[in-house]
């Protein structure tokens, strides 16, 4: 039997980001992990007392806790002594571009952070390293009451309070041991908090970059929105290739307060060499709305599970998520719900590519609890295998504990068939054009859910080239 | 006696769902089989067991039967007081057909608890079916594990009716080795009152062109409680295989919890591998056209959980159907007896 001839789906292009600037006269904190770190990082940032008790029980959390051993995928390669936790290039944080120092202007330039926001955002947030470079919003945004900052900035203001009640409350240093980490060196992020009933009509956008190699990045993300308010939350990430492990253990909370609309967008394309060991979690009121877009395709390995706990009646969560995992790749991805509240529903929709010996995996879970009477929850998880190099995994959990509830799951794992490509070449397309033509459609779904310079960005990254003919 | 992690997922996930495996307290009814070797190995903690290393260091009574063409191929293993715990391998011979029955029963009154290890080994284009049936009184436990290798064309086509007991655990490995293996099976299940049900099903094809369909359908009641973790593992080199595993759950009670881990594990591009699962109640539409005719929400699932037993008593063969009638007049009244008494005469008519 003859061996099949391949269709050939390039690796998704990460040239726009693969570039380094130099880190002379960066501030470097040494490798690894100790209590004098922590409180060196506390203190460079001025923190309030509790602060930096959180910090230092996090510490003595993570020293004691484990990764889980049956589940998941390996992080032999990353060792804490051999990462700096803080990294910061002494520029203080600005809100003009003409006032960034010109090595970091022109990475961000060439990521197209200043363009997009001059187009379509309502403000921007720029993170390199450890420390934000750069943060500004629109005056008329701010007139109408919204708070777009760093944290750091906030907590040394009339938000310290707000911050303090719901900082590591709904993702607690308990959670996990990568979420300890994060609560014990955390550095950077945004704190949002829209008043009740105020409509954002344009994104707020913040973008991490790290630059620096044999580091991590911990930048925390606290989004508050109040009764009736609507923000649509874009995030973006990238770092350039080391032979080193980078590290991301962010983390992000959300509170959707009753009748609030929340749209989180991310599109994560971290170098290969990265450990990307991030939390997010969105606790939803009374008829309020968490809208997740996902992408992931950067990263060496990867755990990233969005999770929407529905509290209030009537509260609802979309998921929607893409993961391509190409060479070195082991993208452990999906999504928690946590139905408990009546009449809620949740909606979750993810596509999966793997190729090159790229490991994919869909992991999630639906819980409905007693108190959850008449949920609705629909899990759709589709996988593509691009060749037989690779591995693709679905592990749906689901636990429903209401008569009421419904729960429908589907999953299907396949390659692109010969009788769909023969289809369409009947159609006078060539099999090129019609191998592209699956795969666009494949990730379609999620692709028209991004702001459009996202979309765009989202068909560079996968960037399908086909060639071949049919086997 | 206490055992930790059994029956478990081959692909595990988050540990707080407390859905990987489960745990299980041994009834001194059965303790009292274990050799003392194997108790001393487990007190000493050199062995984890595994639900079939337990289940085969409990078994009193070793059965060995060969599906050839000289002989008639229908084997029964029957679980009782008697007889509580019984290993049984089974090898069909080459192009043969079997059929195997395996009762664990009860009466209202019993409370021995039954164990039973069953090794399968398929040769070259034969066939096995093997019905099962747990129907024993809620103060009773069983514990199941089957293993079975499939050689080219081989087909395993179980049929599974739990339709009562305390507690069962029941785990079923297959290897599909060669090419053209097939296996085709069907689980139903009424679960109700305080009663637990812990299903592995873990299917490897590794080879080309093999066949995997699981159909699991139940009804949960009261207080019940089941767990179902069903994983298709299709593995490098089985080009052209399909996997399929779908469930169906009415949930039919306040308290009950419903558990599905349904996992497909993939490391090969030319296969089809799906899983569907739909939990829930009866539709609001489905309550209100069977309200029309009178059948109220209870009623209703009375019907469902007759509907399986009835479908037992029609499918499977004697002396396994006549069992499950004798089970139904004393666990679900005559009413349910007449039922499926009436459904499968009229079955056997047509």
């Amino acid at each position: 039997m003859c061996a099949r001839k391949r269709s050939e789906v390039k690796d998704v292009d990460r040239s726009l980001y693969d570039f380094v600037k130099s880190e002379e006269g960066y501030e470097r904190f040494a490798d690894g992990l100790s209590p004098e770190i922590v409180e060196e990082i506390s203190a460079k940032k001025n923190e309030p007392a509790w602060m930096l008790e959180l910090r230092l029980k996090s510490l003595a959390l993570y020293e004691k806790m484990t990764m889980p051993s049956n589940w998941g995928p390996s992080i032999k390669g990353l060792d804490m002594n051999h990462i700096s936790t803080y990294v910061t290039s002494g520029d203080t944080q600005v809100d003009s571009w003409e006032e960034v120092p010109e090595d970091i202007k022109d990475t961000f330039e060439r990521l197209g952070i200043p363009e997009a926001e001059r187009t379509s955002l309502a403000g921007v947030g720029a993170q390199y390293d450890s420390e934000l470079v750069y943060h500004n919003m629109r005056e008329e945004v701010a007139e109408q009451g919204v708070v777009y900052s760093g944290i750091e900035e906030a907590l040394h203001g009339p938000y310290e309070e707000i911050i303090r009640d719901h900082f590591m409350k709904l993702v607690p240093p308990t959670d996990h041991k990568f979420a300890a980490l994060h609560g014990a060196v955390w550095s950077g992020g945004s704190f949002v908090f829209v008043p009740a009933g105020v409509h954002l009509d344009f994104p707020l956008q913040s973008y991490f970059r790290l630059n620096a190699a044999g580091a991590g990045q911990f930048e925390h993300t606290l989004i508050i929105l109040e009764k009736g308010a609507d923000l649509h939350f874009i995030e973006g990430c990238s770092a350039p290739k080391y032979n080193v492990a980078n590290l991301h253990a962010g983390c992000v909370e959300l509170f959707v307060a009753e009748d609030a609309h929340l749209r989180y967008s991310t599109i994560e394309n971290w170098s290969k060499n990265m450990y990307n060991l991030n939390t997010k979690r969105a606790r939803v009121e009374a008829r309020g709305s968490i809208e997740w877009v996902s992408g992931s395709f950067g990263s060496h390995v990867g755990y990233l599970y969005p999770s929407s706990l529905l509290m209030g009646e009537n509260a609802t969560c979309d998921f929607l998520g893409i993961t391509f995992a190409g060479a070195t790749q082991n993208l452990d991805t999906g999504c928690k719900v946590h139905m408990a509240a009546p009449n809620t529903r949740a909606n979750v929709e993810t596509k999966s590519l793997s190729k090159g010996g790229g490991i994919s995996t869909f992991r999630s879970s639906v819980v409905v609890t007693p108190a959850a009477s008449n949920a609705r929850a629909s899990v759709s998880c589709q996988s593509l295998m691009l060749d037989d190099e690779s591995r693709s995994d679905t592990i749906p959990a689901m636990d429903v504990r209401c008569q009421s509830a419904q729960v429908g799951h589907e999953a299907t794992i396949g390659r692109i068939s010969d009788e769909t490509i023969f289809y369409l070449m009947c159609r006078g397309l060539t099999e090129a054009d019609a191998r592209a033509m699956v795969v666009n459609g494949f990730a379609e779904p999620i692709s028209k859910e991004l702001p459009l310079e996202y979309a765009v960005e989202m068909n560079n990254l996968i960037k399908l080239e086909m060639e071949g003919a049919i086997g | 006696m206490e055992f930790k992690h059994l029956n478990a997922a081959p692909a595990q996930t988050w540990n707080w769902l407390a859905i990987n495996d489960t745990d299980l307290r041994l009834p001194d009814s059965l303790v009292a089989f274990l050799p003392s070797s194997f108790c001393k190995a487990i007190e000493e903690k050199k062995e984890t067991p595994r639900l079939r290393d337990i289940i085969e260091a409990l078994a009193q009574k070793k059965n060995t039967f060969i599906g050839d063409e000289d002989s008639q191929n229908a084997f029964t293993v029957l679980l009782d007081s008697d007889n509580p715990a019984q290993q049984t391998s089974i090898t069909v011979k080459k192009g043969c057909h079997a059929r195997l029955s395996i009762a664990a029963l009860g009466r209202e009154i019993d409370t021995q608890a039954t164990a039973h290890a069953l090794t399968i080994l398929l040769e070259e284009g034969s066939s096995l079916t093997v019905e099962h049936l747990v129907a024993q009184s809620d103060q009773q436990m069983h514990l199941e594990a089957i293993s079975a290798a499939l050689s080219k064309n081989a087909r395993l086509l179980p049929v599974q009716f739990f339709l009562g007991s305390g507690q069962i655990l029941s785990g079923m490995d297959v290897q599909m080795n060669e090419e053209g293996a097939k296996f085709v099976g069907s689980v139903q299940y009424a679960v109700d009152s305080d009663q637990v049900l812990d299903l592995t099903y873990t299917l490897l094809q590794k080879a080309p062109r093999t066949t995997s369909s699981l159909q699991v359908s139940g009804v949960l009641s009261d207080n019940a409680s089941k767990t179902l973790r069903a994983t298709i593992d299709l593995q490098k080199g089985c080009k052209g295989a399909q996997g399929t595993e779908n469930e169906t759950v009415v949930l039919a009670g306040d308290s009950v919890i419903n558990k599905t881990l349904p996992t497909i594990l993939c490391a090969e591009d030319d296969v089809e591998g799906n899983h569907g699962a739909t939990i829930g109640s009866l539709s609001e539409e489905m309550l209100f056209y069977l309200a029309s005719r009178g059948i109220t929400e209870d009623d209703a699932a009375t019907l469902m959980k007759e509907a399986i037993l009835d479908n037992a008593a029609t499918s499977l063969d004697a002396p396994l159907s006549d069992a499950a009638l004798s089970w139904a007049q004393w666990a679900q009244g005559p009413e349910a007896y007449e039922t499926a008494s009436s459904a499968r005469a009229f079955v056997e008519e047509v």
